[in-house]
């Protein structure tokens, strides 16, 4: 289920990378989606991922995920590049809306997640080095606590008030608008 | 939620937020808009270290949009006896989202002034801080911390303001500066001011150009600053009325005037920006159809170049605008247009899409040509304030 991908011929068709999970379980994949890994792109690079690319932290189910995310963006940057990025050319407006809203669809549906899969991809995103998935993935969880008060955070993600009630009630003296 | 039926012994375990590395949660609380980093502070020991790390606030003022600001007057309601209560309002406007920020406001009485007599002017913007004045008394504020403190000299009766920037003291300290100018008689001085010393020095000679020295010694009639654009620590002015081919330029450092020569005529409207780390500017007519974006490709050599032309529906905006008299400004490198109307304001994109279109809530709305990036950082400047200044002043309040 989650070897090769289907759209990403077209980009470094030959070369598959193997991708080993923490419970063993392998996944192939293509370069181009495996580079969205700046980490995995190192690796690549040093030569070193003949037999696997061994990820110790990053579980199957995680992986598989990640690996998702990274075949439908990879297809994304690879549309990109044909067309010209430079910003004094208006053909960059121009850039399919219909994918770029499409790819958006994709982000909103991918992070429909329970809390503990959204910090177990977080962590991933974060060892592996995918600095779209590390945004997208921090954003979700910063739109959680927008909005929130100190007391509905921390009920939230189960953090425990250490601050003495002296030091907490400077705080909301010091900016008491912001709490308002 | 699937943790909030669990044990809590087990909502605890590796998935909760404190057992993210530091590195991330600061990663997440960057995202976050300032009123709510500061919030945070009140959560607990480490969310407070990681939101009021200087490097984090930093990191966090970097990321904030630039907003263009704006002023307007707003009519509150009125007492009998025909006295009119008014709102002076500062707002900021990011135009990637189209969200407005409100920034300052003053209650004042009715006065019947033109634009230009306004008792409210914003001067400068620099590092989240703004310089503006209201019935001749200059302040220095941080809308995003609340901080202010009273500016002085100069002493507005009779000093204008020409621009502010940070620069590095006599100390390791960095300190910001107003720069300005007097009118004794038919001769203009120009002065500098350290804000918080309540000292000024005269600088003479100003500049090393007999043209420039003219136009400066002109007086306010002849030179007419425009609002300054600070751009790699020195102060940048278009030059009134256009059909110029030069623009004004302070360093900073030496504290003198230099003309930069263009190989274009500026014309009346426009404006300067930052494109790419490089100092751009927008050119245009009263109501034209077309405005130019040039880039200032080697500062050193003054190399400009044509960047693009936009082209804008004229038919289109003469339906908002019936009685004509609109600007346009180019407002970043992807080539937004800001069409500044009587009644509305639109906002194109480089194909001269509409993308947006707005009218203020009020009247006399006058976009200035400052951006304000929100900023948390601690400044120097306001430590060693009385409690009294310390605290949120009027013009902050309900805000």
């Amino acid at each position: 289920m989650a070897s090769a991908g289907s759209g990403d011929e077209k980009a470094a068709a030959a070369a598959m990378i193997t991708l080993i999970s923490s419970d063993n379980e392998k996944f192939e994949v293509t370069e181009a989606t495996a580079t969205l890994s700046q980490t995995i792109r190192h690796m690549i690079e040093d030569g070193c991922t003949d037999g696997g690319v061994p990820l110790p932290n990053v579980t199957s189910k995680i992986l598989a995920r990640v690996i998702e995310y990274c075949k439908k963006h990879a297809t994304a940057a690879a549309g990109e590049e044909g067309s010209s990025s430079s910003f004094s050319d208006a053909a960059f407006l121009e850039v399919d809306r219909a994918f770029l809203e499409e790819l958006e669809e994709f982000d909103d549906a991918f992070l429909e997640v329970d809390r503990a899969t959204l910090f177990d991809l977080i962590l991933a995103a974060n060892y592996l080095d995918i600095k779209g998935l590390l945004n997208l993935t921090c954003q979700k969880v910063a739109d959680s606590v927008k909005g929130k008060t100190p007391e509905q955070i921390r009920e939230m993600y189960n953090i425990v008030n250490d601050l003495t009630p002296e030091e907490e009630a400077e705080i909301r003296r010091e900016t008491q608008w912001a709490f308002e | 939620m699937a943790e909030s039926s669990r044990p809590p012994e087990l909502r605890c375990g590796p998935h909760a937020i404190f057992n993210l590395p530091e590195e991330i949660l600061s990663e997440i609380l960057l995202l976050l808009p300032p009123k709510f980093v500061l919030r945070c502070r009140a959560v607990c020991k480490a969310w407070r270290a990681v939101t009021s790390d200087r490097a984090f606030l930093l990191a966090h003022h970097r990321r904030q949009p630039p907003r263009r600001l704006f002023t307007f007057v707003r009519d509150v309601g009125g007492y009998q006896d025909d006295l009119k209560v008014l709102d002076y309002c500062v707002e900021a406007i990011d135009f990637r989202t189209h969200e407005f920020l409100s920034v300052a406001r003053f209650t004042g009485e009715d006065y019947d002034g033109s634009l230009e007599d306004s008792p409210l002017i914003v001067h400068a913007a620099c590092d989240g801080l703004l310089l503006m004045s209201y019935k001749k008394s200059l302040h220095l504020c941080n809308p995003t911390t609340r901080q202010w403190l009273w500016v002085f000299p100069p002493a507005l009766q009779h000093d204008k303001v020409v621009g502010l920037y940070y620069a590095h003291g006599p100390s390791s300290d960095s300190e910001y500066r107003v720069l300005y100018y007097r009118e004794i008689g038919r001769e203009s001085n120009f002065y500098i001011s350290t804000v918080g010393s309540g000292n000024e020095r005269c600088i003479w000679p100003h500049s090393s150009s007999p043209s420039l020295r003219k136009w400066l010694a002109k007086g306010s009639k002849g030179t007419e600053f425009n609002e300054p654009f600070l751009f790699q620590g020195n102060l940048h002015w278009l030059p009134h009325l256009g059909r110029h081919k030069k623009i004004v330029m302070f360093d900073t450092v030496d504290e003198v005037f230099q003309w930069l020569r263009l190989p274009f005529k500026t014309r009346i409207v426009a404006s300067l920006l930052e494109v790419e780390g490089m100092l751009a500017m927008s050119n245009s007519y009263i109501e034209s159809s077309k405005v130019d974006l040039w880039l200032l490709q080697d500062y050193k050599r003054m190399v400009w170049v044509h960047k693009y032309r936009i082209e804008l529906p004229v038919i289109e905006i003469r339906r908002f605008e019936e009685d004509g008299d609109w600007c346009s400004h180019i407002l970043s490198k992807e080539g937004d247009v800001l069409v500044d109307g009587f009644d509305w304001q639109l906002h194109y994109d480089m194909k001269g899409n509409l993308l947006e279109k707005f009218r203020c809530n009020g009247r006399m709305m006058n976009f200035t040509a400052h951006f304000h990036r929100e900023s948390l950082v601690p400044n120097a400047v306001f430590h060693n304030l009385d409690n009294d200044s310390r605290h949120a002043p009027h013009f902050f309040r309900g805000l």
